[in-house]
């Protein structure tokens, strides 16, 4: 009851100023009343602090930004309000943000009107951490019934609503084959116990032997001649040991240079040591009445270079120790062409996965222990080690994603799941991510290596895996051949003295 | 029919140069075919069957490659391994000092093409040699037909490593572990597919696949040089293995039997006896396949029909050994047969079987002779007296294969080769190489046990380089045109 004559006091003087208001209006309480805020609101505008404005802070990468660099005009956001077409007008306009981030395609086949904005995935004023976590309700809208601009989708699985019902990765579903242009029996190199070492010891391959974790610690690095086959097949590069004992042909070059170089090495060889020729007419070790001489008589040196560059051509190019040993080759004798080995470079192009953040995974057994250093890649690349064909795909199951991702189990005991985790809505176009600062940095280096300094920094390379990957001299020799093939060494080769 | 056949000119080449020499030569130098024998079977080249659709299903081949092989780690290093139970560099031995290596550039060659151009003048259109089923046969290595076509990759490394050692895939991945080396050579071979090449016998068998022919029960191609292919211009197969073994640029080391002294002479025997067995099994399955020419003319002794129609008075005489024949009747098994005839008769190894001196191979040898010799000799008997005839070859050949040469015995041998009266019965060029072959090796093994007998040694070296030299064909030449047995006599 005490509260009851305060509350009398304060309606009398209410009713006391409102009476008075409308009876005497004053002009200079108008002015005070429209000016002001409008004052307000302009200094607010070019000059004031904005985050009266804000709902929420905006994520950190952000927060530098002026209100008008998002929201363009000042009354975007109230006209976003009131526009007809929604997707025309928001809060902010994708023109802001592809200023910093490449806006990609997420499909070639997207309906483009379907298309949404920025915004309506990526919401801002949300607090530090929740512009990239798009909610999958924001995928599911078009893919719980999807249609692509040809009409209903033939070619992807229509409903997918969560994890659960998520279709089994394309490539197993459509049992597609590894479209590698190689030769590799994975079951071959990781035989239980071993392969023959160079020392007569048997050598363990591991997976990690040749695949290895890219710079950005997500996809695996490319496979390289070098640095993984060289150890064991560089003799696939070696034509004439008698005469050419370390001095293969430099690999990744065609086979209509290899044929210049030979010939240009075996033309110094035999004006250097002209008593080949008369060695090869020797005579069989034992003479058989009725049989021609053994070797075709070379009188002049054009014809014997001739049938040495025939004969490092069947070795090279025609025998399946040469080229062939991994690679397609084309064409006949005339023109041998090494088909492009086509090995995929990525594979789930649609999904981004990171090996590193994988390396526990998966959980060992109770009895062991939890190592980073324990190889595991056949825990779920399983048919690896079994695997004798290119063509077979060696990706795993998104049946053994779902041991951990389980869509079943309670969100506490198990790794998200939700489409993000995943997937990216802004897919790879031409190698490219929108801030995949790795991959532009690979690919300035590659154009540098290529432009500039590539020979130098090929043989760079080469001097320092000499030691590690390569039995004999051939590294030296290669990179000068490599050098001279590029236009950047001296006119001939370096030969050595067979 | 087609004139010079030994000459290094094909067929078409040679009637033009024929003509002028007649002019050119008042003797005539003609070829004749002494047999016309209408009826005697007709030399069909067979027609190029045409190349089966590709495969729709998967064929689980046995072969894997020379490929496999390769690694520097496993048998392609540049250079030989010290402490290695292997050289290691057998791989490349073979990929670049083997002739077998580039036997399927061969088919691409300019030889080739002129046999298949021949071929197809008598025969209609045939496939080029790199494609051709017959050639493929011993070209590359050896595969039933249906595998030709998704093992085509093989086909560059020609004769390969899995010719010679067998389809690698039961044992490529075995061989590498410990456990093989403990393994008996018989068991690699008969569970994993390894051939025992150790054994002398065993490799023969293999080299005369392609070297003397073969029609294999085991679903490969026939693999034979007919008459229709040396007509066309194909190098008759004259194989005598122990000369042929010593040409190859080795990539194994001999162990153990193999590394005594006497090897060469005993890879002559055992050599000579597997290959005449190899020829009359090739002789067996063409007289029981009704299809094939009767008889083969390819076994044959060429010059017997192929040579100059001036009057030579020895083709009139009968041979010393074997006086019921003239030297003028085309003669059957010509290589084959008389060093291996030979050795049956002479060689008498301590374990002999006492009842065993030569005899029933001679007496079976003989009659398979006389029919042979017949101008159409009856097919339906030939099967029964090859088998006769096998019987006491493989008890010789089992014998020679475990027995060694001797200071004593490799000496008597010598002396029983060339043996003036020996020599007497050579009457043709086969028989006379193949005699020159036989004391090549028995020579190497004299001059390595006998060390004081310097000048007999140098003696018969004079008699073998002047042998050499008469039965040599003259320059231009792919036969031994005016050939006279006299020459080479003592």
């Amino acid at each position: 009851m005490a509260a009851q004559p305060g509350i009398q006091h304060l309606k009398s003087v209410a009713r006391r100023i409102v009476s008075t208001m409308a009876a005497r209006p004053s002009v200079i309480a108008l002015v005070i009343a429209v000016i002001v805020p409008l004052g307000w609101v302009a200094y607010d505008i070019w000059l004031g602090p904005h985050d009266i404005h804000a709902p929420a802070p905006v994520a950190k990468v952000h927060e530098r930004f002026n209100c008008r660099d998002c929201h363009g005009r000042p009354w975007q956001p109230v006209e976003s309000l009131i526009a007809a077409d929604q997707n025309l007008a928001c809060s902010a306009l994708d023109e802001a943000c592809v200023r910093c981030h490449q806006g990609l395609v997420h499909h070639r086949e997207e309906i483009r009107r379907d298309t949404p904005n920025c915004v309506s995935c990526h919401h801002e004023h949300q607090g530090p951490d929740a512009l990239t976590a798009v909610a999958d309700g924001s995928c599911t809208t078009c893919h719980s019934g999807l249609r692509t601009a040809a009409g209903p989708s033939t070619r992807y699985v229509s409903r997918v609503i969560d994890f659960a019902s998520h279709p089994e990765f394309a490539v197993l579903r459509r049992a597609l084959p590894d479209g590698g242009r190689i030769r590799f029996n994975h079951a071959k190199h990781l035989p239980p116990a071993g392969l023959p070492g160079l020392g007569g010891k048997a050598v363990a391959l591991k997976c990690a032997s040749c695949h290895q974790p890219a710079p950005d610690g997500r996809s695996m690095g490319p496979i390289s001649f070098r640095a993984h086959c060289a150890g064991c097949h560089w003799n696939t590069l070696s034509y004439d040991v008698a005469r050419f004992r370390d001095l293969g042909v430099p690999h990744g070059v065609q086979p209509e240079l290899l044929r210049g170089l030979i010939r240009e090495r075996y033309t110094q060889f035999i004006h250097k040591s002209s008593g080949e020729l008369k060695r090869d007419q020797a005579r069989p070790r034992r003479p058989i009445p009725g049989w021609a001489d053994r070797h075709v008589p070379t009188e002049t040196e054009w014809a014997w270079v001739s049938l040495q560059v025939e004969n490092a051509d069947r070795i090279l190019f025609q025998s399946s120790s040469g080229c062939r040993y991994c690679h397609n080759v084309e064409g006949s004798t005339e023109v041998w062409q090494v088909s492009p080995t086509n090995i995929a470079r990525r594979w789930f192009g649609h999904s981004q996965f990171s090996h590193f953040s994988h390396r526990l995974s998966p959980k060992p057994p109770a009895d062991q222990e939890l190592s980073a250093d324990r190889e595991n890649c056949t825990a779920c690349h399983a048919f690896a080690r079994r695997s004798t064909e290119t063509v077979d795909v060696l990706m795993p199951s998104i049946r053994k994603c779902r041991e951990c991702h389980d869509p079943k189990a309670n969100p506490t005991e198990r790794a998200s799941n939700d489409c993000v985790t995943c997937h990216i809505y802004h897919n790879e176009v031409g190698g490219r991510r929108p801030l995949d600062l790795t991959l532009l940095l690979n690919e300035r280096e590659a154009v540098v290596k290529h432009d500039r300094i590539g020979p130098q920094l090929t043989a760079m390379r080469t001097r320092a895996n000499q030691g590690r990957v390569l039995p004999t001299a051939l590294p030296r020799e290669c990179s000068s051949i490599i050098a001279w093939l590029s236009g950047a060494g001296p006119q001939s080769p370096p030969l050595k003295t067979p | 029919m087609c004139p010079i056949l030994y000459d290094k000119f094909s067929p078409i080449e040679s009637s033009h140069i024929i003509t002028t020499r007649i002019r050119r030569n008042q003797r005539g130098i003609i070829p004749l075919l002494v047999l016309i024998l209408p009826g005697c079977g007709q030399n069909q080249a067979q027609t190029a069957k045409p190349s089966p659709p590709a495969a729709t299903v998967t064929f689980a081949s046995s072969l894997r490659g020379s490929g496999s092989c390769s690694a520097v780690a496993c048998h392609g290093s540049i250079a030989r391994v010290a402490r290695s139970n292997v050289r290691r560099n057998e791989h490349t031995t073979w990929l670049t000092q083997d002739p077998h290596s580039s036997a399927y550039q061969t088919l691409l060659g300019d030889r080739s093409e002129r046999i298949v151009l021949n071929l197809s003048a008598w025969a209609g259109p045939v496939l080029p040699a790199e494609r051709d089923e017959r050639c493929l046969a011993c070209h590359t290595t050896p595969r039933p037909e249906a595998e030709l076509e998704v093992t085509a990759t093989l086909n560059q490394d020609g004769v390969g490593c899995e010719s010679c050692h067998g389809g690698a895939a039961k044992w490529l991945g075995p061989h590498t572990t410990e456990r093989w080396k403990g393994l008996d050579s018989k068991i690699k071979e008969r569970e994993y597919g390894l051939r025992a090449t150790k054994e002398l016998a065993q490799r023969v068998k293999v080299c005369t696949g392609c070297h003397v022919g073969r029609r294999s029960p085991d679903g490969l191609p026939p693999q034979e040089v007919n008459h229709d292919l040396i007509a066309a211009g194909h190098p008759r197969l004259n194989f005598e293995f122990a000369a042929y073994q010593e040409n190859l640029p080795v990539h194994w080391d001999e162990k153990e039997r193999n590394a005594a002294a006497d090897f060469p002479a005993l890879a002559w025997a055992v050599g000579q006896l597997a290959t005449t067995k190899a020829a009359l099994e090739l002789l067996r399955r063409r007289a029981a396949c009704g299809t094939s020419p009767w008889p083969e003319f390819s076994e044959f002794s060429c010059f017997s029909c192929h040579h100059e129609l001036a009057d030579e008075e020895w083709r009139r005489k009968r041979p010393a050994d074997d006086p019921k024949v003239r030297s003028d009747v085309p003669r059957w098994g010509s290589w084959y047969v008389p060093m291996a005839r030979a050795l049956a008769l002479a060689d008498k190894p301590a374990g002999l079987d006492p009842r065993d001196d030569g005899k029933p191979f001679e007496v079976a040898i003989e009659k398979l002779l006389a029919e042979m010799t017949k101008p159409i000799p009856d097919r339906k008997e030939i099967p029964c007296q090859v088998n006769a005839l096998l019987e006491p070859l493989d008890r010789r050949l089992r014998e020679v294969s475990s027995r060694s040469f001797s200071l004593a015995e490799v000496e008597r041998l010598i002396t029983m080769f060339d043996d003036p009266k020996a020599w007497e019965g050579v009457d043709c060029w086969d028989h006379a190489t193949q005699r020159y072959l036989a004391l090549v090796p028995f020579y190497q093994v004299w001059c390595r046990l006998g060390a004081d007998r310097v000048a007999d040694q140098r003696k018969l070296k004079q008699r073998l380089d002047e042998l050499l030299r008469r039965l040599k064909f003259d320059e231009g030449f792919e036969s031994p045109q005016g050939f006279d047995p006299a020459r080479v006599r003592k």
